[in-house]
């Protein structure tokens, strides 16, 4: 169903950075501080689904928000790690793990003049939970005290952000702790919004989405024309560390089934600078564009959960079987071409510190393993494979079926269902019993982002483990790592839980997307690519 | 003629509430969720479904919702769209103009293709012109719109440095409306070329077309001033009828083109379940062709004096 939706969201999403990478021959050395400035570029850009922060949940969105706005925190583009290049120049997450503590960068200033301070945070998150702002990434903040009672309406203040002890430090307080909460104000919607972005009675200015101001490196050149292009110039009153280099960007816009194979038409042509690739086009485009063909995965999963309710999906020797049975890199190489990348492990190869490559030892195509295994488990000869239709799921499912009959002599009956909430609908009722296909892209680049909300008992529908995986070991090691300060140690439990995921499979990782991108390999000096988007990293930008 | 007209443009409200009625039901009937659809895959938070069930009113019954949207109509207040977070009337406002400059320059392409080259293989029956028209027409007729308008594309692309057309977008003027234009009127006019063809065809036979040839008028005043304005009143018809296909028409083409036009509009509105914007270009839409079919209708008489309303 939602092709276009699903497309936008997935296809075009988040890819890697590091461009020693599979390809050209493109080392991707920044602009650093060496960097020539001026100049301008133009560049492919899918319709935002809207350019306030509470409206931006997209990287179509994104790529020209970061640009305009400064969150909190900004993320790394060769790491992902959070970094201190935003509003922010230093923090403190308090002992308990229950509070952090912002020192805003002094003298900053919003486009049009206005202080970004405290109240700008405050302004900024308050409108976003809001219920009457409907916001659909409002659930970022879900963890910020009394959040619940903003999206529920019987609040519009927000109980836990706060000005410390001056107008430059911003507090945030949890509900619970979560030592890794700071994480995730790298995201856009943890932007300040200056004074016009709202109406006296507090809700949402529209006018602001048409032409927003913001606090980045980057200000809007005229208001955005939808389906048409945004277009920014630079901020002169920027003072903070990373003010760019090109004068100007324009964001082309394209939409529609063709908009990819358009741009990269224009490309072709010359009238734009650089271009996201149709998958149909990545051989092409490896061949004629050698010097600045940049291909990546991207850190979308594609996977299939293995409903634990009942039987047989409630036998984990059952789920590692089946698991082993699929040849991932036959599926790849003959239903997408070679336009997919082979999943073995949960956490995705790019966009997150912390990957661990070939982690996931079920994930390894071993017949005679698989049978073993399902010898031990007794498993029955048939089960259902639920998927949402018309979203070209039907060849790769049905390959997996052929493969299970091959390898393993299960019959698998494919259930197709659309609309997406009535598939959705279906694999959480009783009726269903069986392996459900499900992606997710990641709102954060941290492991807690795959673990949390995908496979602890808390996030059960209406939340997204589908699975109904309930392990309480898993959950443990998720919640300990949730209060652990320490980053390493931390990362460590992390990694723990992914291990335990990956030895009792409650999804079986199937595939991450792929993304390319081309660019004008004669203009550019450096053409890097954010690792945690996959959007070049037009701040570190520079022409020759 | 004048009460004529008044009759008609009377009808235009029970034909708008007739089928606004229609719409509605359907887009209401319709499986889907205006919800999940601002999503994508993502899962729904439910305070977010509350929240936009509220705002947009969307548990009401379907009478009550109807009902609303009618007293809100009546204000002249079309609604916001809840993809596009802007009023639906600034989006029809911004892009009627482009909607139209693609119909006109599609209808130049189906009139001038269409017309002249249908006159043209009538006036010279069985010569290699008139097979070269044929078989152009059957080849224009047999590619789908989109696939023209791809293949248009790459026509652009490697005749670069010859003609420099834009390969997508409206950023080099009026010049952006001719590759678009053509792939919009191409099918169409390979219609309306065999229309004019064998209605002109038999319009020549005709009695006064032998009288005035004996007359000793030259062949050209027979044939343009004579028998074509007779042989144009199908072709009329067809015309005025033909600009539901231009505007349908247009949302491939404005797809691909990459043209923000009402057409490509209301397509992503119904792919976002973004019923207010899907309504508010409906009703927009057959108020143009309602308005197109009086103005066909009243060109009638114009053209032949014969028909006369009473």
């Amino acid at each position: 169903m939602q092709r276009k939706r699903l497309f936008q969201v997935f296809a075009a999403a988040l890819a890697l950075s590091l461009v020693a990478a599979a390809c050209g021959g493109d080392d991707g050395d920044t602009g650093g501080p060496d960097g020539k400035a001026g100049g301008s570029a133009v560049t492919y850009l899918g319709e935002p689904d809207g350019l306030s922060p509470h409206l931006c949940g997209t990287t179509s969105c994104s790529e020209p928000a970061n640009r305009i706005y400064d969150s909190l925190l900004e993320y790394d583009w060769k790491t992902a790690e959070p970094v201190k290049t935003g509003a922010a120049t230093d923090y403190q997450v308090s002992a308990d793990g229950k509070m952090v503590t912002f020192q805003l960068r002094k003298g900053a200033t919003f486009h049009n003049g206005e202080p970004v301070n405290a109240e700008a945070f405050i302004r900024s998150y308050t409108l976003t939970a809001r219920k009457d702002s409907t916001s659909p990434v409002a659930f970022h903040l879900d963890g910020i005290k009394g959040f619940a009672a903003m999206q529920e309406g019987t609040a519009t203040t927000l109980a836990g952000v706060r000005q410390g002890k001056d107008e430059y430090e911003f507090v945030i307080e949890l509900e619970s702790a979560n030592a890794e909460f700071f994480i995730r104000t790298g995201h856009t919607v943890f932007s300040p919004i200056p004074k016009v972005a709202v109406k006296a009675d507090g809700t949402f200015n529209p006018a602001f989405n048409e032409n927003p101001v913001g606090n980045g490196p980057y200000m809007m050149d005229g208001p955005w024309k939808h389906d048409v292009s945004v277009k920014i110039k630079k901020f002169e009153g920027y003072n903070g560390s990373v003010p760019g280099f090109l004068d100007s960007i324009e964001f082309k816009i394209f939409g529609g089934e063709t908009a990819l194979n358009t741009a990269f038409l224009e490309f072709q042509g010359g009238t734009i600078d650089s271009s996201a690739v149709p998958a149909d086009s990545f051989v092409q485009a490896e061949k004629d564009y050698a010097d600045s063909y940049l291909e990546q995965p991207t850190s979308v999963l594609t996977y299939l959960f293995a409903k634990m309710t009942a039987p047989p999906m409630n036998n984990v020797d059952f789920r590692r079987a089946i698991s082993m049975a699929i040849d991932r890199d036959e599926i790849v190489t003959a239903v997408f071409q070679g336009k997919k990348v082979p999943a073995k492990s949960i956490v995705p190869p790019v966009g997150v510190p912390g990957h661990r490559p070939d982690v996931c030892k079920y994930c390894v195509f071993n017949v005679d393993q698989a049978k073993e295994l399902l010898a031990k488990a007794g498993g029955p000869k048939s089960f259902e494979i639920a998927f949402n239709s018309g979203a070209d799921h039907e060849s790769w499912i049905a390959a997996v079926a052929a493969q299970l009959k091959k390898n393993l002599g299960i019959d698998t009956k494919q259930v197709g269902k659309t609309p997406f909430p009535d598939y959705l609908k279906y694999v959480e009722s009783d009726a269903f019993q069986g392996l459900g296909r499900l992606g997710w892209a990641q709102d954060f680049p941290t492991i807690d982002n795959w673990m949390f909300p995908l496979l602890h008992s808390k996030s059960k529908p209406p939340g997204s483990n589908y699975a109904q995986f309930s392990n309480a070991e898993f959950d443990s090691v998720v919640e300990k790592a949730q209060q652990t300060l320490d980053a390493k140690e931390r990362l460590k439990l992390q990694q723990q839980a992914e291990d335990i995921a990956l030895d009792q499979m409650p999804i079986i990782p199937m595939f991450y997307g792929k993304s390319a991108r081309v660019y004008n390999f004669a203009k550019f000096a450096t053409f890097p690519l954010e690792l945690q988007s996959g959007n070049p990293a037009w701040e570190e930008i520079s022409i020759k | 003629m004048n009460r004529y007209i008044a009759r008609r443009l009377l009808q235009f409200f029970p034909v708008l509430l007739g089928a606004l009625t229609l719409l509605f039901v359907a887009l209401f009937i319709l499986p889907g969720d205006p919800v999940q659809a601002l999503l994508g895959e993502r899962p729904v938070p439910p305070a977010f479904r509350e929240a936009i069930i509220e705002k947009y009113g969307l548990d009401k019954p379907m009478p009550v919702q109807y009902l609303r949207y009618l007293n809100r109509l009546a204000h002249f207040d079309l609604g916001d769209s809840s993809s596009q977070h802007r009023e639906v009337w600034t989006i029809i406002k911004e892009r009627v103009p482009v909607t139209a400059r693609l119909g006109l320059a599609g209808s130049f392409f189906v009139i001038a293709l269409g017309v002249g080259s249908g006159l043209i293989s009538a006036v010279r029956r069985y010569s290699w012109s008139d097979a070269a028209v044929t078989v152009g027409t059957i080849v224009l007729v047999s590619i789908p719109v989109f696939v023209l308008a791809l293949m248009l594309q790459i026509f652009a692309l490697k005749t670069k440095s010859i003609f420099d057309l834009p390969i997508s977008g409206l950023n080099a003027g009026l010049k952006s409306y001719i590759l678009p234009g053509f792939a919009l009127g191409a099918v169409s006019s390979a219609y309306v070329s065999r229309l004019q063809r064998t209605s002109l065809l038999e319009t020549l036979q005709a009695d006064y077309v032998r009288t005035a040839r004996s007359k000793g008028l030259r062949e050209r005043r027979v044939v343009l001033n004579h028998a074509w304005r007779n042989a144009l009143i199908p072709v009329v018809t067809y015309l005025g009828l033909d600009i539901g296909t231009l505007l349908t028409g247009a949302v491939l083409t404005e797809s691909v083109f990459n043209i923000p036009g009402l057409g490509r509009t209301l397509a992503f509105g119904v792919a976002a379940k973004d019923n207010q914007v899907v309504l508010g270009i409906s009703i927009f839409i057959l108020l143009v062709y309602l308005v197109a079919n009086l103005v066909v209708d009243i060109l009638y008489a114009v053209l032949d004096p014969r028909i006369r309303y009473q």
